[in-house]
């Protein structure tokens, strides 16, 4: 049997090493067009890792209880003061929504069509997690064959969840916004106080964010989303603002905001291509 | 071992940490069996296949869910040449010291060397409690998987020669 001596060990390892170091910093970035032999090897283990993770997912569901049972109490009280101020703004959401239904006439009226980017969106499921606890990321089984690209907004009923880092045939890589390099741009959901900003991942459980305007006035329990600036479209949901403060050098009022979406708890996502990819689709069809 | 067992072999964990692991959270810290898989081989392989080893767990990870290609290879592999190299015959393998010091040095050094490379990727570390916290969990949870397999691999092996 051949054996090699430690000497060509140790080049090797020295060689494999600074190769990988090098592929592994052109990758890091994402890349918007996933190699054959990569796409191909997550399409043959796909089928394995839907049926592991969802026999998974529904021996872990019917435990919920038992495991959820000391935090129930806990709950049950938040839940009883969030229910106070949600019928403060149902009273506040309904004066709303009649004139919203005015405008909805005189839009209509006036012939002016808008685009609904969200109605694009495609619902994919979770079928794996990245183990390390550093990068938020999972997999989801739907990719460029359903039109999804990098970049591609991924978002389920809590709200905002991140974006698709890249994506195979058949399956995606999504990373969470708590990780995501991208920033995203924000308004305060609140009809009085339209103030924009820009919001990002630091790494640890909550956003970093900033405001355009120095003037603009956020207070802790407002609820932000997403403003349609960038690839993200309008009107999806972040987090709560948890920390208000101010930037002593750039003189800009500074937020922290805690993402609605339990990362962890993800089993069902939908999924809309950036903006962008819009856009060209509409001058293609023009 | 033949390289085709050692990729099955792979396959098999990389699927099981991808899609089972996830539930056996605590404070959303996952146990890393893939990590734990590598370690172990390096001491129940010989030093070529438990390197080979590391290196398709790597690529697996760095296909399937990795944020860059060679980042859990880069990884696993340095980790399982250092094992190698470092303890070779020297090391007393009955000894449950053994594994569960191996296991907790191996957790740390893969977080540090995720934080190097999130550090250039992103440009910013984590906080420092939060991955105080995550490395403190995942030492217990990593040993808690991880000792049963060592003690059940060293007895096959002894058995296997005996």
């Amino acid at each position: 049997m051949r054996k090699e001596s430690p000497r060509i060990k140790s080049w090797v390892i020295v060689v494999s090493v600074i190769v990988l170091f090098i592929i592994a910093g052109f990758t890091m970035d994402g890349r918007k067009n996933m190699p054959a032999p990569e796409s191909f090897m997550g399409k043959v283990i796909r089928p394995f890792q839907t049926v592991l993770y969802k026999s998974t997912s529904a021996v872990s569901q019917k435990l919920r209880p038992v495991r959820d049972l000391f935090s129930l109490y806990k709950e049950n009280k938040m839940l009883k003061e969030e229910l106070l101020v949600t019928r403060k703004e149902l009273i506040h959401q309904t004066m709303l929504r009649e004139e919203f239904e005015d405008l909805k006439k005189l839009r209509k009226a006036l012939n002016y069509s808008i685009r609904n980017s969200l109605s694009k969106s495609v619902t994919a499921e979770v079928i794996g997690r990245n183990p390390s606890n550093f990068y938020n990321m999972f997999v989801i089984n739907v990719g460029q064959n359903k039109g999804i690209v990098k970049n591609s907004m991924v978002y389920n009923g809590s709200g905002l969840i991140g974006q698709v880092y890249e994506s195979g045939d058949d399956w995606s890589k999504v990373l969470s916004i708590s990780d995501s390099k991208g920033a995203v741009s924000f308004q305060i959901l609140d009809s009085k106080r339209k103030f924009n900003g820009i919001v990002k991942g630091n790494g640890g459980e909550n956003l970093e964010g900033y405001f355009y305007d120095e003037k603009a006035v956020a207070m802790i329990g407002d609820k932000i989303m997403t403003s349609g600036v960038g690839i993200y479209p309008r009107g999806v949901i972040i987090g709560t603002v948890v920390d208000v403060n101010n930037d002593d050098k750039t003189l800009l009022p500074t937020i922290k905001v805690k993402p609605y979406v339990n990362f962890n708890k993800v089993n069902r996502v939908m999924v809309i291509p950036p903006v962008k990819e819009f856009k060209e689709e509409k001058q293609n069809e023009k | 071992m033949k390289n085709r067992h050692l990729i099955i072999f792979a396959i098999v964990v990389v699927l099981i940490q991808m899609t089972v692991l996830h539930i056996f959270n605590i404070s959303s810290v996952v146990p890393n069996l893939t990590l734990v898989m590598v370690v172990v081989s390096t001491l129940v392989l010989d030093e070529v296949s438990a390197v080979k080893y590391a290196v398709f767990s790597g690529a697996l990870l760095d296909i399937l869910i990795g944020r860059g290609l060679g980042v859990n290879i880069l990884a696993f592999m340095l980790l399982a040449y250092f094992i190698c190299k470092t303890t070779g015959s020297s090391l007393f393998k009955d000894s449950v010291a053994t594994p569960v010091l191996l296991i907790s040095g191996s957790t740390v050094f893969l977080f540090m060397f995720l934080a190097f490379m999130n550090y250039f990727s992103v440009g910013h570390l984590k906080p420092l409690f939060w991955s105080i916290k995550v490395i403190l969990i995942q030492i217990i949870l990593n040993n808690i998987i991880g000792v049963p397999i060592y003690v059940f691999a060293i007895s096959r092996r002894y058995r296997k020669r005996y």
